[in-house]
């Protein structure tokens, strides 16, 4: 019973919590709802997927927000002068770039996750208000907003776009050597050393990856907007890790997985969603959400039998 | 006589496992009672009950008599029973004076706001008091817990339980990790509590020390008791007869059964696969030379400190490359700088601290042994789980490693079978060259014949073998030659009819 509690408690929670809506309230199962649902956490999704490799080798990663704002405003700068491939090519440099940035300093330099990624995430911010005096870049394609806001037949680009990144995340954690050494290394980083395994490159390629999806996740929301901000995406490298830890991956690293992740972007966007049908006011957000967080980690540690 | 502490019909199950049954153990005043059985028999198991560490076993404990709830590790404490584990329970950035007495440090009064801050000069007095009283004078109550030794942790452990008013000490493989003078220090120690009235359960691998230290031994099997005997009524072969129900032939070189020509190779054998000719690290080891060749055993004996794990950690290129000397592999030359490229020379380490070095501890039986070779059984890009399930499969096989099943963590296996994990992922690699830096610490009399044997046995298949060990027996027994190193240095080289004492000798004597 435990073990099945422990596999499957965010899943049970979230059909529960979604038959509830759908039966109690109207607005909740109007298709245009559950479409929006779905592209509103696509980025999300998207940076979380990345997050969850890094955790599991037991890193943080605190730039992510800032590295998505940077896909964003260089794709912008880009793009308003040369188009949007350019653009779009211009936005993923500079976010791998900052991804290698962070997975250089974290495996060879040896500066610990959590101080190097915040630096990263400073300085970046810190770049794009320097570089565009804290000022929007305005003017681009008006094509490109299909990125953000279009359609793929009923489902939103951006959804899609989550869905398949998700998938081959998870296959690229589960079912390849790569993956292996990710979980391998993040359980004992010396043994899996020792194993004749090169950790440094391993850690350094999930950053950069990580920094990728960022980048994804930056130039979707610039084509929600299409306006190159550079105060976006603040404060969204924090509801990634709470998706990643409600979906049930601990900090301490070796395991888990990309779709207990997805799991827990859902759960998180559900309640944000129901909270707004039901007309609570926006203030109560954070408090229910960081209520989740600490439920789902709670039930978590109580099925493993901690004492 | 009332006992001290006495545990009646102590069940305790696990999902699947009935790890202590209906269990009996008693401990008089003022004496060493050896806990014994093979890894997984149940002695840490009961341990942890006494220690508090499971809220729901059945059966009674009485301390004195009276029945103690120990349902949690401060109402064991309370009941007066400290525990010195393996890995040790201080806070390293602490003092040893701030150590021993954390959790009861003296204030500057007994009111507010006195009683607020800490009277340090208090807190020293009595640390360096207790510490006398003990005769741990080599204990320097100002050093950082981090800055001492093993064997000067373990003292401060037993100070901190001491000063607890600890009257029942559990003193859990107390010596796997001591040199042989700090091991008989440490028995010096024992003996003088156990005289001052504290009574000491003792569990070990090392029969010897049972024989040594104990008045009384209970021996665990599968959980259950088999034997309660005091220990003049006790052989060495006895008591591994009760541990294991059947006997083994100690002392007896390790011989294969299908042909006896390859107990003990001659050197001349096999082909020089290995030369390494003045190597040296600074402050570790200097000038060793030594060559070895496929089919033989090469036993390093020596001391902690003596550098025999550095010397293994820079042939596998564990600490980066070396700067002085040279090491010729299938007569290229070979200078590892990392263990990718040791590996990929076909060499493997199975490093002195399995559960720091040795294994992903989180993760399944199944990745572990096939971590090395992960890269090989693929498809395309892919992992092949087919073939990845029959490797690990023929591998538990072939080493007889009890698991529920490959998907189970690593670290939920006993000590014995997890060493076999880490050799399974070795022999996946199928290296030339294996490296073993004292593969039987931690392990029972049973599992480590199994080991014994099958080390010979890779031997015979024409690997060359190096093995680092502390138990002078084990090298005689297994080893075709012994190398014995000293304060960086090789100092004599056992080849031919060798026996323990020997062994023995070359690693205690004076150089």
């Amino acid at each position: 019973m435990k073990s099945f509690v422990r596999s499957y408690g965010m899943v049970i929670i979230l059909v529960v919590m979604f038959a509830l809506l759908y039966a109690t309230v109207p607005t909740f199962r109007n298709p245009q709802n559950l479409l929006n649902l779905l592209q509103q956490n696509s980025v999300n999704a998207i940076i979380a997927s990345g997050v969850t490799f890094v955790l599991i080798t037991g890193g943080i990663d605190l730039s992510v927000g800032s590295t998505a704002a940077l896909a964003g405003m260089a794709g912008a700068a880009v793009m308003v002068r040369h188009g949007i491939l350019l653009g779009v090519l211009a936005g993923l440099a500079a976010a791998t770039a900052a991804g290698l940035l962070n997975g250089l300093l974290i495996s060879r330099a040896g500066i610990v996750p959590f101080v190097t990624t915040l630096g990263v995430q400073t300085l970046t911010r810190g770049i794009l208000y320097i570089a565009t005096n804290a000022t929007p870049i305005y003017g681009l394609p008006f094509e490109y907003m299909r990125v953000g806001l279009g359609n793929i037949g009923p489902f939103p680009i951006a959804t899609s776009l989550a869905v398949v990144i998700a998938v081959v995340m998870q296959v690229l954690l589960k079912h390849t050597p790569y993956g292996q050494y990710v979980l391998a290394l993040g359980g004992n980083e010396d043994a899996t050393r020792l194993s004749g395994i090169d950790v440094k490159r391993t850690k350094t390629v999930v950053y950069t990856v990580t920094a990728l999806l960022a980048g994804v996740g930056g130039l979707i929301l610039l084509g929600q907007t299409n306006t190159g901000q550079p105060q976006a995406a603040v404060g969204y490298e924090l509801n990634a890790i709470a998706a990643v830890v409600v979906g049930g991956t601990p900090l301490s690293g070796g395991q888990g997985s990309v779709l207990n992740t997805i799991i827990g972007v859902l759960v998180l966007g559900l309640i944000s969603n129901a909270l707004n049908l039901m007309n609570v006011s926006p203030y109560w957000q954070p408090a229910v959400t960081g209520l989740i967080i600490l439920l789902a980690v709670g039930l978590d540690t109580a099925t493993k039998g901690h004492r | 006589m009332q006992p001290v502490l006495e545990m009646r019909g102590i069940t305790k199950r696990f999902p699947g496992v009935l790890a202590l049954d209906n269990v009996d153990f008693n401990l008089m005043h003022g004496e060493v009672h050896a806990l014994v059985g093979a890894n997984g028999a149940g002695k840490s198991t009961l341990m942890k009950v006494l220690a508090g560490a499971y809220p729901d076993y059945e059966g009674q404990v009485a301390i004195a008599g009276r029945v103690c709830e120990m349902r949690t590790p401060r109402q064991a404490q309370q009941s007066g029973v400290a525990v010195i584990h393996q890995e040790f329970s201080l806070v390293p950035t602490l003092t040893a004076a701030e150590n021993i007495m954390l959790g009861m440090e003296p204030r500057r009064s007994t009111s507010f706001p006195g009683n607020m801050l800490l009277n340090k000069k208090a807190l020293a007095e009595r640390s360096v008091r207790l510490l006398g009283e003990l005769g741990f004078t080599a204990v320097d109550p100002r050093a950082r817990v981090s800055d001492l030794g093993v064997a000067e942790q373990q003292l401060v452990q037993i100070a901190k339980a001491i000063a607890a008013n600890a009257r029942i000490l559990v003193m859990d493989e107390p010596t796997a990790r001591l040199s042989r003078a700090e091991r008989d220090e440490l028995f010096k120690v024992m003996f003088r509590l156990r005289d001052a009235g504290t009574s000491i359960v003792y569990i070990s691998h090392f029969l010897e020390e049972v024989f040594r230290v104990a008045s009384r031994v209970t021996v665990l099997r599968d959980g259950q008791v088999v034997a309660v005997r005091a220990v003049d009524e006790l052989d060495r072969r006895t008591l591994v007869h009760h541990m294991l129900g059947r006997e083994i032939t100690a002392g007896d070189k390790v011989r294969l059964e299908d042909s006896s020509t390859h107990g003990r190779q001659s050197a001349g054998k096999g082909e020089e696969i290995m030369v390494v000719r003045g190597l040296g690290r600074r402050g570790k080891f200097e000038d060793v030379s030594f060559s070895l060749r496929r089919g033989e055993i090469l036993g390093i004996a020596g001391l902690v400190g003596s550098g025999r794990t550095e010397l293994a950690r820079a042939i596998f290129g564990a600490d980066g490359s070396v700067k002085t000397g040279s090491i010729k592999m299938k007569g290229r030359d070979y200078a590892p700088s990392n263990p990718r490229a040791a590996v990929a020379s076909g060499l493997a380490l199975l490093p002195e601290d399995r559960k720091q070095q040795g294994l992903v501890l989180v993760r399944p039986v199944s990745d572990n042994v096939l971590l090395p070779v992960t890269a090989t059984f693929t498809r395309g890009p892919f992992l092949d789980h087919r073939r990845r399930k029959q490797q690990v499969s023929s591998m538990t096989t072939r080493l007889n490693i009890k698991s529920a099943s490959p998907a189970v963590q690593v670290g939920t296996l006993s000590g014995g079978n997890q060493q076999k994990v880490v050799l399974a992922k070795w022999l996946s690699a199928s290296p030339d060259i294996l490296i073993l830096d004292q593969p039987t610490a931690g392990v029972d009399v049973g599992t480590k014949e199994e080991i014994y044997l099958f080390l010979r046995q890779l031997a015979a298949a024409g690997r060359a073998l190096i093995m680092i060990s502390d138990d002078p027996e084990e090298l005689s027994r297994v080893c075709d030659r012994v190398m014995v190193m000293q304060r960086g240095r090789v100092v004599r080289e056992l080849d031919g009819d060798f026996a323990v004492s020997d062994v023995l000798t070359a690693v205690t004597g004076d150089y």
